[in-house]
């Protein structure tokens, strides 16, 4: 009987575990975007060191954002938004962050305004905290 | 002549007593339960402690109460509009509601990255044993109170999507029925096989609610109404194991 719940509480326990999943430490590579700059600013740091300029692209009515010489620490469940201030309390999640340094380009769906989505915000969407933020404008 | 009387006197006491145990119905079942179910990137743990009445002229029916420990664990669940019940159903008759249908233009979903929660509940169980091995039921949480961790929610609304740092699960339970419930509620079917005198293992399907409340958003209705409770209704099967006391 002692085996049945060894063999219970091991199934349970092995069930409910899940592995972390991290950002790649891989640098970007992309390409800057085609079109012209339409805001841009520095990343300063929240919660983790992070660095670099963000540039939001308008190419033909497609806007992009472009991560220029990006770096941030490393962390699970790493997102990408555009906020209306540094808490995401209004936000539109751009992307998971594919890598945590070098050059990176995403799409923006929609046609958010920029003017009220004034902020780039690196963030931790597990855990609720700020890795890094920059003001576009 | 002395001893032959205190020696017929144990002996007949033993000899009724042997025949009363022989006689002695049980009519009730007590045993300790623990069980464990896993779901779509969620899970629960419960012990609980059941005390039925065995009912019927073979006593194979029974009903009882209990009292049961469950905890909730997920990662990155929708909880949908938890009430109240008139904008969440097409009618709201307590029992009958379970047949109403679901107004799904008033559902907001808060996705909750870390939900954990302890409830403790007092249930009510029913159940019929139709062989001595092979027994079936069901139990339901009737009232109770739960604790858990704050976490990070996402309230989608309209397709704007907000933050809410700390969303906490509302703190009493209460089976009203249907969107009428308030809180976190367990509740279980089973089929148990017994595989030692004491010894129970059973498998279950079990429909859980858990709630939680968002702390700095609230979705509105049309109405202008407000709401912050959010629910997520967890069908999972598990596998548990039952000790009995008496």
């Amino acid at each position: 009987m002692k085996n049945v719940f060894i063999i219970f509480c091991s199934v349970v326990i092995f069930v409910s575990c899940t592995k972390s999943n991290d950002t790649s430490t891989t640098p970007g590579t992309d390409t800057v975007p085609g079109g012209t700059i339409i805001a841009t600013g520095n990343f300063t740091s929240g919660v983790h060191t992070t660095s670099g300029i963000a540039k939001v692209y308008n190419d033909g009515g497609t806007k992009r954002l472009w991560l220029e010489n990006f770096k941030t620490d490393n962390g699970p469940d790493l997102k990408v938004y555009l906020a209306k201030d540094i808490n995401a309390s209004t936000f539109i999640n751009i992307s998971n962050l594919r890598s945590v340094n070098g050059n990176q380009n995403y799409d923006i769906s929609g046609m958010p305004d920029l003017a009220q989505y004034k902020y780039v915000l690196v963030w931790c969407q597990q855990f609720g905290v700020l890795f890094g933020s920059a003001l576009i404008q | 002549m002395k001893k032959n009387i205190i020696f017929l006197l144990i002996f007949s006491v033993s000899i009724g007593n042997s025949y009363s145990q022989q006689s002695k119905v049980i009519n009730n079942s007590q045993f300790i339960d623990l069980a464990g179910t896993v779901g779509s990137s969620q899970g629960t743990v419960a012990a609980s402690y059941v005390y039925n009445w065995k009912l019927g002229r073979r006593k194979r029916i029974e009903i009882g109460i209990g009292g049961r420990w469950t905890t909730y664990f997920g990662s990155k669940k929708d909880f949908l509009t938890a009430g109240p019940a008139k904008y969440t159903r097409s009618f709201t008759v307590p029992f009958l509601i379970f047949f109403a249908g679901q107004e799904e233009q008033n559902f907001d979903t808060l996705t909750l990255q870390r939900p954990l929660t302890h409830s403790i509940n007092a249930t009510i169980n029913l159940g019929y044993e139709f062989s001595p091995e092979w027994y079936v039921g069901f139990n339901i949480d009737a009232i109770g109170f739960t604790f858990g961790r704050k976490t990070s929610g996402i309230l989608t609304s309209n397709g704007i999507t907000r933050t809410d740092p700390s969303s906490k699960p509302p703190s009493f339970n209460i089976l009203l029925t249907g969107d009428h419930d308030r809180g976190t509620l367990n509740s279980e079917f089973l089929l148990r096989y017994k595989i030692a005198p004491r010894w129970s293992i059973k498998a279950i399907y079990q429909f859980v609610f858990v709630e939680y409340q968002s702390q700095t958003i609230e979705q509105s209705f049309s109405d202008g109404k407000t709401n912050d409770r959010f629910r997520n209704k967890a069908n999972s099967v598990g596998l548990g194991v039952s000790y009995f006391i008496n």
